[in-house]
């Protein structure tokens, strides 16, 4: 199989999302392939970078998830492929974070600068940025149990960077509800995240 | 945990109150939160009032992807910690100064590097364009502008130039640096497979410029591999050093400038700067030694992945990293070009003498300079001996006693070591400039010792002495009278002379001289150095030895334990030093026959020193050899005689004809005759007593354990009145050397009371084999299996000789030899065969 030119969304993203359009691909072949297209621009943009001063895997995730949304403008059901690519962010930076915690079972807080844990180790994310997401995906797991809908909110909003009103678009639901469930789940989370002496960071 | 139907009232709840007046927002709560009766719901309203305190936090808290993209204002710190480092897309495209940036290529601690080029095309290179990150500005704006002075100051081919400076109009600083392409060093190393040679010639480079930096007065500070960029250029490695950037000018004065500890890097981070103690040029040392460690070996001094950072901390002050060599594995050996063994040999000595110095935790121990650590690696390279030597003076003078046959002409050479070394150390510290007092006073020492050891050689020559005595006597006192008489001011070095005097005493059996030589040695460390130190541990060490020697074993195992908990307490669970104490211990208790105690103990001690040393290191062979004996006495004699083959054959390779090949030739020969095969037993017993006698002389406590030896295997013969000549010559060197109360000596009067017996002289025997006994309680007491073994045998004489009386006085003994024994013990036939003869003759 011969890669698609790296930097460019792949040519079968945008196939895919006329299929989508046409009603002959569902959200979930979306997703997937959404997901595997972050990873597979994150490892590139890492490669490109490797030896010089490195950004961190998220990092590279962020900038990949915006080259891809990027290809998408002006889409004309847009808010729904970002709202596909929010839960692909999501789902990229908790299989790393995962990944990273099955390499350093019973860790704890380096603090070593994050360029440098990349360069050593290679390993996919900090500790704590690993903690960090894996904290945050179980709370978010945990909200979601008790409304789903709040839990879409949150990943449009903070894992795919989506304004208020992308997100409605994306999730079909009003703007005062999109308010309404952020600003829930945002308390509510932070009261979760608190305790741990990971967020910390102030 | 939530309740679904209560969560959509808690967001309607919350989203009202928060527009509620906060002097209102209780009442409010009151009245709305209730359930279906109208009752207040206590539950529901604590929990809006919950979120709604978080509510303010939580926005700022959260942040988004964007916040982390574009460095927002607001806090967005779980954004941050999510998406990592804020980064600064906002550069690109734009002007800055002269020049046009191009792309991001990477956000360090400090802040982004971008690419550029000069916007009116004169240069076609693009340079690295360095921008502090907002957060950060306030914090390192100072430190930034001290970059930008130093870099601009420092001219060399591996230090990366500095081309421009300004500031933006936010204010943030900026400069340019000639853009350098490359990998990081280790990783060039590993990708491009260096071997061990073309590393060290590398790292050369990074000290070339570190050592020219440092000339400018400019120190690194944060020397890692992500700022030793190595690139192939014109077929060879180029490694260009990055980011002065937490560098402060070392002051002309010596005294050094202090840094925040915020952009620290712990893995290469030296002591004193975790403590935030002022750092000097000695911190780019310890750095480049974490960096040559990595280099060499493929792992950090410091394990910092997935590790709180106080046990990092902890590790960086107080735990000194295994030598390289003995981390290697076997994937990093492929990288470098060989396997795991071949790499670890290749580590061995020289690299992890030089990577230790440097690495020193106190700082005055390390190299004095990045132009002593690079010349040591230079002269690695050229295959000429390294300053670096090993840690204690100690170990120098084994090393060198070692290696010399003749005690005497050791001793000057251990002598000349530990001058030729502090007259190293006071050269190199002389040159650095610094620590100017600890230089002055190295000076004194090295150079009142060179007088010392001058007049000593002077002695020494038979032109200059006109002649008179060289004997060995003659030599050893006038050397202990000179040590004594010289070095008032260094008692450390006097007390390591005395010590070393004292070997040579107790190696010609001379135990007296020894003792006092030690006594003094290890009072004079104790006064030096206080009770705690790890020399007082190797003296308490000696003492140990000597005790074991003499026979005296309470006093061993009591010294042995002290040492070995100063050496634990001092230098870690698998020090060379414990190492060496658990092998005495395990002496000991081999000699006291609970040889269980004896196995385990030098097992562990096997363990350590497998570890960490070389196959052909004495202090290896010789506890595979002492762990070769204990097996033998447990009878596992197949077990025992591959370590036997494998002592030997080193033996005969490393010291060639040497009282430790002796031993084990001896050793080896009682496996022979144990497992029936006298003849060769008897060509190797008579081989090691051949060579004792030449090392020796006649009466050496050696010579007489041959003599014993090659007596008992012609007495298995039938070969008595050879065998007793033998013993006769034993018995005589060792009551010499031992006095009267010696387990040697016992053995020597049983041996020769049993041959006597065994060719019809009856009374003559049993009084040499009744003095045995005393002899053997007297040294162990009365209760020891072996004194009570001794009596045993003695019984059996007096049963075959018809002593009905004599022999029955012996049963309450062996009634307590048999409480001792397990059931099935061969021994316990030989108690009844003697009850027995008991019983027929009063029946």
């Amino acid at each position: 199989m011969s890669a698609p030119p790296p930097d460019a969304p792949a040519g079968d993203v945008t196939r895919l999302l006329d299929a989508l359009r046409r009603g002959e691909a569902d959200s979930e072949a979306l997703f997937r392939r959404l997901y595997d297209e972050l990873r597979r621009l994150a490892r590139h943009h890492r490669a490109r970078w490797h030896g010089n001063e490195t950004l961190n895997t998220t990092a590279l995730v962020h900038e990949a998830y915006f080259k891809l949304i990027g290809s998408v403008e002006g889409f004309e059901n847009r808010s729904h492929v970002l709202g596909v690519a929010s839960r692909a962010m999501r789902q990229v930076l908790v299989t790393y974070a995962e990944a990273q915690r099955a390499l350093k079972r019973g860790g704890g807080v380096p603090d070593i600068p994050l360029d440098d844990a990349l360069q050593m180790g290679d390993p996919l994310l900090s500790d704590e940025q690993a903690e960090t997401i894996t904290a945050l995906d179980e709370a978010l797991v945990r909200l979601g149990k008790a409304d789903e809908r709040a839990a879409r909110v949150v990943e449009c909003r903070f894992f795919g960077g989506m304004t208020v009103e992308e997100t409605a678009e994306a999730l079909d639901l009003s703007v005062a509800t999109v308010g309404r469930s952020w600003r829930a789940a945002r308390a509510w989370l932070y009261g979760e995240l608190k305790p741990t002496p990971l967020l910390d960071l102030g | 945990m939530l309740d679904p139907t209560l969560w959509r009232r808690i967001e309607s709840l919350l989203d009202e109150a928060a527009d509620v007046p906060a002097s209102e927002r209780d009442a409010f709560l009151n009245t709305h939160c209730r359930d279906e009766s109208g009752a207040l719901d206590t539950a529901l309203r604590d929990e809006v009032a919950r979120l709604l305190a978080l509510d303010d936090e939580a926005g700022g808290f959260f942040g988004d992807l964007r916040d982390a993209t574009v460095g927002a204002d607001g806090d967005g710190a779980l954004a941050s910690a999510v998406f990592g480092t804020p980064a600064l897309d906002d550069l690109v495209g734009r002007e800055v100064g002269r020049y046009i940036v191009e792309e991001r290529v990477g956000t360090g601690g400090m802040g982004a590097v971008y690419r550029a080029r000069r916007a009116d095309g004169t240069f076609a290179r693009p340079v690295a364009l360095k921008v502090v990150r907002p957060g950060l500005a306030a914090d390192v704006g100072p430190r930034f502008a001290r970059e930008r002075k130093l870099l601009g100051s420092l001219d060399h081919p591996h230090v990366a130039r500095l081309l421009d400076a300004g500031a933006l109009e936010d204010g943030r600083p900026w400069i340019a640096m000639e853009f350098v392409q490359g990998e990081p060093i280790t990783r060039y190393a590993d990708s491009h497979e260096l071997s061990i040679e073309a590393r060290l010639r590398l790292f050369l480079q990074v000290c070339d410029a570190v050592a020219y930096a440092h000339r400018q007065l400019v120190v690194h500070r944060d020397l890692k591999p992500s700022n030793v960029l190595v690139a192939t250029v014109g077929g060879e490695p180029r490694a260009v050093l990055l980011d002065f950037g937490i560098a402060t000018l070392v002051r002309e004065d010596g005294a050094a400038t202090r840094t925040g500890r915020t952009l620290l890097t712990p893995a290469y981070a030296a002591p004193e700067q975790v403590r935030d103690e002022p750092t000097t040029t000695a911190a780019d040392v310890y750095a480049l030694g974490a960096l040559l460690y990595e280099l060499l070996s493929g792992v950090r001094t410091v394990q910092t992945e997935g590790r709180p950072s106080h046990l990092i901390v902890q590790d960086v002050l107080d735990r000194t990293a295994p030598p390289p060599s003995t981390v290697v594995t076997a994937e990093a050996a492929s990288k470098r070009g060989g396997a795991r063994e071949k790499v670890t040999r290749r580590l061995r000595g020289d690299l992890d003498r030089i990577v230790g110095k440097a690495l020193r935790k106190e700082r005055v121990r390390r190299y004095s300079s990045v132009e002593g650590l690079a010349r040591d690696v230079g002269r690695h390279l050229a295959g000429r001996t390294i300053e670096a030597r090993p840690d204690t003076l100690r170990y120098r003078m084994t090393t060198f006693v070692r290696r010399n046959r003749t005690p005497v002409a050791a001793g000057l050479i251990a002598l000349a070591a530990v001058v030729g070394g502090a007259g190293i150390a006071a050269s190199s510290a002389r040159q650095a400039g610094l620590e100017r007092d600890r230089a002055e006073q190295q000076r004194q020492r090295a150079e009142e010792v060179s007088e010392f050891l001058t007049d000593l050689l002077g002695e020494f020559d038979p032109s200059r002495s006109g002649g008179s005595d060289l004997s060995p006597d003659s030599v050893l006192a006038r050397a202990t009278a000179s040590v004594r008489a010289s070095l008032d001011a260094h008692p450390d070095v006097r007390a390591d002379l005395l010590a070393s005097l004292g070997q040579i005493h107790q190696s010609y059996a001379r135990f007296d001289d020894a003792q006092d030589l030690f006594v003094e040695a290890l009072d004079l460390r104790r006064a030096s150095l206080g009770d705690e130190h790890p020399d007082v541990g190797t003296g308490l060490r000696d003492l140990a030895w000597l005790a074991y020697v003499r026979g005296d074993y309470d006093r061993a195992e009591a010294l042995y334990a002290d040492a070995l908990a100063i050496h634990r307490h001092a230098l870690g669970e698998d020090h060379l030093d414990v190492a060496a104490n658990l092998e005495g211990l395990g002496l000991v208790h081999r000699i006291r026959g609970d040889l269980d105690a004896a196995l385990n103990h030098l097992q562990r001690s096997l363990v350590i020193r497998e570890a960490q040393l070389p196959p052909g290191d004495e202090r290896l062979v010789s506890n595979l050899n002492t762990l070769a004996y204990v097996l033998y006495n447990h009878e596992r004699y197949d077990e025992a005689e591959p370590l036997y083959q494998r002592v030997l054959a080193q033996r005969r390779q490393t010291l060639g004809e040497h009282v430790q090949t002796a031993q084990v030739l001896n050793d080896y020969a009682a496996l022979l005759l144990s497992v029936g095969r006298p003849a060769d037993a008897l060509a190797l017993h008579r081989e090691a007593l051949a060579m004792r006698e030449r090392l020796l002389g006649p009466l050496h406590p050696h010579v007489a354990q041959s003599l014993s030896a090659v007596g008992w295997v012609l007495q298995t013969q039938a070969r008595y009145a050879e065998a007793e000549d033998l013993y006769r010559r034993a018995l005589e060197a060792r009551r010499s050397h031992f006095g009267s109360t010696h387990v040697s000596v016992a053995n020597s009067l049983l041996l020769l009371g049993e041959v006597c017996a065994l060719q019809g002289k009856t009374d003559a025997g049993l009084g040499l084999i009744e003095d045995g006994v005393r002899v053997m309680e007297a040294s162990l007491g009365a209760e020891h299996k072996s004194a009570l073994l001794t009596r045993l045998r003695y019984a059996e004489r007096l049963a075959e000789a018809g002593r009905v009386d004599e022999t029955r006085r012996q049963v309450p003994a062996l009634r307590r030899l048999r409480d001792l024994l397990e059931a099935g013990d061969p021994v316990l036939e030989r108690i009844r065969a003697v009850e027995s003869s008991l019983d027929l003759a009063s029946a």
